[in-house]
């Protein structure tokens, strides 16, 4: 067998150079990286320092209070309440996914126009969460909204969506899932494309059915793109916010952690507590994130 | 694939170059946004000689120059514009930069540049707003050789400037001046044989007028009879007319203590939870009101503007609240405009003392339908030509300033209330949770 001539050259000791600094590497990713600094690292640093103080943001005086915020935020009965609330919204991320894999699954393929449906459900993706959270709005209207209207049409009875405490985090969701499950399919449909078709066709003369080759080929290679969509997923139901905002339920049946320090920073002129709520979920989310990738490095290994 | 290399490098350097041009230093920009300037900037051209150029840069070597902002909404912007053309004609030694920002918007900016010691000269808050702004040492009082207390108190209805007064001194003067009112639906309720010219009188006629009006298919609500669920200032206003305490001498909340306080409440209450006249599942209250669907509404004058252009189908009635032993008193929010602590307090209250004349009050009035705040304006005989107005108008004769100005207490009374009419807990422990934590929030701004 011959040996690649590409390999045999590299060996050779005269294309060892040393080792040379770089400029152009770290200029390309010096646009990202310096707004990324901008606009999330540095505010989150600055965060730290705030939190110990009684910081009203209506003036730049400030004075040190120790970790009474943080004191304070365990005990407040409403922080908790926000957090059960949010918590609610994790059963958005497998929705979402589930129905972004049913979408990916009846657009991979090459039919004529697929490319136009593709655009239809990533549309509400780039819509703005406010517009769209406005004509849901209406949607969920009870006496004369859009979805009460089409469960009468079918013989059901009228739902409070979010007017009603009890239904609101269900309204919010699917929301979430019509906004969301665009960005989940041109993931999975990117997963889709890397999905081996030797694989396909080997099941295919053993003998197997679609849902087997889905089953035990198609979902489990799709793995990589299950596990960012979880990790991207999650990490923002903890940053859950302009869609809770805009579809309020009664009874703060829809206040969530983003919520609450909103409130405490720009409404309560708490800036100091409201960063050390900010400083926690920074915290829990790295934490969070961090466990989900060594999952990741583990499922690779 | 150098050549690519090179392309790819110049993007990125002049990505790096644009980002941190835009961090450079905001006076450099040249006020581009700013209609003051740009008003300034038109009249500095019509001059013509050498010597008047000369004596130009001089008086603008003298010139003061204030900043503005205002949220904003196209009939105020261009009445501002053209407001603060006029002044700075009338004052040449004073420059107005104005700076008009979406009301979505306004609130996280203001705070963002009190936060960080940019706040513009001259800005609008909620009255609410004043006693924090104060404590915070963000604004400052009125120049008093420009405009006196005893002035402020002598010409304008103390519902108006009660809250921008701290511990005696004028902190700014009222703008966006609203009372509650009543609107109802003239053709629902001729429909029920009731004065669809005067409509109800009294709050016990109010409810009997809103169960007649309201309207079941089965166990669903068709009509609504009277939508109410607990706005803030009309609350108050029944409390003022129950004679019941919303507040001590001291500026805490009191009215869960207070059996008149509660009894008003009470009534409010009832009517949403026994009567049933409002049901938060039927549809919000206003668009219901424009649909027809919704019979009689309490809210601001600001809203007779609003329904004329966004219901021109409803054929509306108007009229004060309902009274309680003849008094119609009603509640005031409304928004001021104010200076900061580092502002020039002269020019500063001149623009100020501008912005709250007779004359452009009047005019504020008659192009937004905004009500006054000067005493002189109630009785105008221009103003009161019009019926609808003078009613309106009239609203501001027994008023009282309301007390839940504030983004958070608002909050905390709309989330309270909700649970007044949503939920089976004793409504003498909700009133007293409720009055908890509106005195929490506002400790921050007692002494």
């Amino acid at each position: 067998m011959a040996s690649n001539p590409s390999q045999a050259t590299n060996k050779s000791p005269q294309y060892k150079q040393p080792k040379k600094f770089q400029v152009a590497p770290y200029l390309f990713i010096a646009p990202a990286m310096i707004y990324l600094a901008a606009v999330t690292l540095i505010p989150a640093i600055m965060a730290l320092p705030i939190s110990f103080s009684d910081w009203s943001a209506l003036s730049p005086k400030m004075d040190f209070v120790g970790l009474d915020n943080y004191r304070r935020l365990f005990k407040d009965p409403t922080f908790k309440h926000s957090l059960i609330v949010m918590a609610k919204f994790f059963i958005s991320v497998p929705i979402v996914m589930a129905v972004g894999l049913i979408i990916a699954l009846l657009l991979n393929n090459e039919y004529k126009g697929m490319t136009v449906f593709r655009v239809i459900y990533y549309s509400p993706v780039i819509t703005s969460t406010v517009a769209a959270a406005i004509l849901f709005d209406w949607f969920f209207q009870p006496t004369f909204g859009l979805f009460n209207s089409i469960l009468n049409a079918i013989g059901l009875p009228s739902i409070g969506w979010v007017s009603d405490a009890k239904t609101a985090v269900m309204s919010v969701i699917i929301f979430r899932v019509w906004k969301n499950a665009g960005a989940a399919m041109l993931i999975y449909l990117a997963g889709l494309k890397d999905v081996p078709q030797s694989l396909i066709e080997a099941a295919d003369i053993d003998g197997a059915n679609g849902w087997q080759k889905f089953r035990y080929i198609t979902f489990p290679l799709l793995r990589p793109a299950n596990m960012y969509l979880a990790i991207t997923g999650v990490i923002g139901v903890f940053m859950i916010f302009q869609e809770t905002y805009m579809l309020q339920g009664p009874l703060k049946s829809t206040y969530t952690v983003v919520n609450y320090i909103y409130e405490k920073g720009f409404m309560s002129s708490e800036m100091g507590y409201a960063s050390a709520a900010s400083f926690l979920l920074f915290i829990v989310i790295l934490i969070v994130t961090l466990l989900q990738y060594r999952l990741l490095e583990v499922d690779n290994d | 694939m150098r050549k690519v290399k090179f392309v790819s490098l110049l993007l990125c350097f002049t990505l790096l170059v644009v980002a941190f041009t835009g961090c450079g230093n905001k006076d450099q920009e040249g006020g581009d946004v700013t209609t003051g300037d740009k008003d300034v900037e038109q009249g500095e051209t019509t001059d013509q000689s050498d010597e008047k150029e000369t004596e130009s840069k001089e008086e603008k070597e003298e010139e003061t120059t204030i900043t503005y902002w205002q949220h904003s909404s196209q009939a105020r912007d261009d009445m501002m514009k053209a407001l603060a053309f006029e002044f700075m004609e009338q004052n040449e030694d004073i420059k107005v930069k104005m700076e008009f920002i979406p009301e979505s918007d306004y609130s996280t900016k203001l705070i963002s540049s009190l936060a960080t010691d940019s706040a513009p000269d001259i800005m609008q808050v909620q009255s609410g707003m004043v006693k924090r702004l104060v404590k915070s040492d963000s604004i400052q009082p009125l120049d008093e050789s420009v405009l006196s207390a005893t002035d402020i108190e002598n010409e304008f209805v103390p519902a108006t400037v009660d809250a921008l007064n701290v511990d005696g001194k004028y902190y700014g003067l009222p703008t966006d001046v609203q009372t509650i009112v009543m609107y109802w639906n003239k053709k629902l309720v001729a429909e029920e044989g009731l004065d669809a010219e005067n409509g109800p009188k009294t709050w016990d006629e109010l409810l009997d007028w809103a169960k007649k009006l309201t309207k079941h298919e089965g166990d669903t609500m068709i009509q609504s009879g009277w939508g109410t669920k607990g706005y803030a200032p009309e609350v108050e206003a029944i409390i003022a007319q129950y004679g019941g305490e919303m507040v001590d001498d001291e500026g805490n909340f009191v009215f869960a203590d207070d059996p008149n306080a509660v009894e008003a409440i009470k009534f409010m209450v009832d009517a949403y939870k026994e009567h049933k006249v409002y049901d938060l599942e039927f549809m919000k209250n206003w668009a219901g009101f424009r649909q027809e669907k919704v019979a009689i509404m309490l809210g601001h004058p600001a809203m007779f503007g609003n329904l004329k252009l966004t219901a021109p189908n409803v054929d509306l009635g108007i009229g004060l609240i309902p009274a309680k032993d003849d008094k119609h008193t009603t509640i005031v929010t409304s928004w001021a405009y104010v200076l900061s602590s580092k502002a020039n307090a002269e020019a500063g209250t001149k623009f100020i003392e501008y912005l709250g004349s007779e004359d452009v009050e009047k005019r504020w009035t008659e192009q937004t339908g905004e009500l006054p705040a000067r005493k002189a304006l109630l009785q105008d005989e221009e103003l009161t030509e019009d019926p609808q107005l003078e009613i309106l108008l009239s609203s501001l004769d027994d008023s009282y300033v309301g007390h839940l100005q504030l983004p958070s207490t608002y909050e905390i009374w709309k989330n309270g209330y909700e649970r007044l009419i949503l939920t089976d807990d004793p409504i003498e422990d909700i009133l007293q949770d409720i009055q908890q934590e509106l005195n929490s929030e506002i400790a921050k701004d007692l002494e």
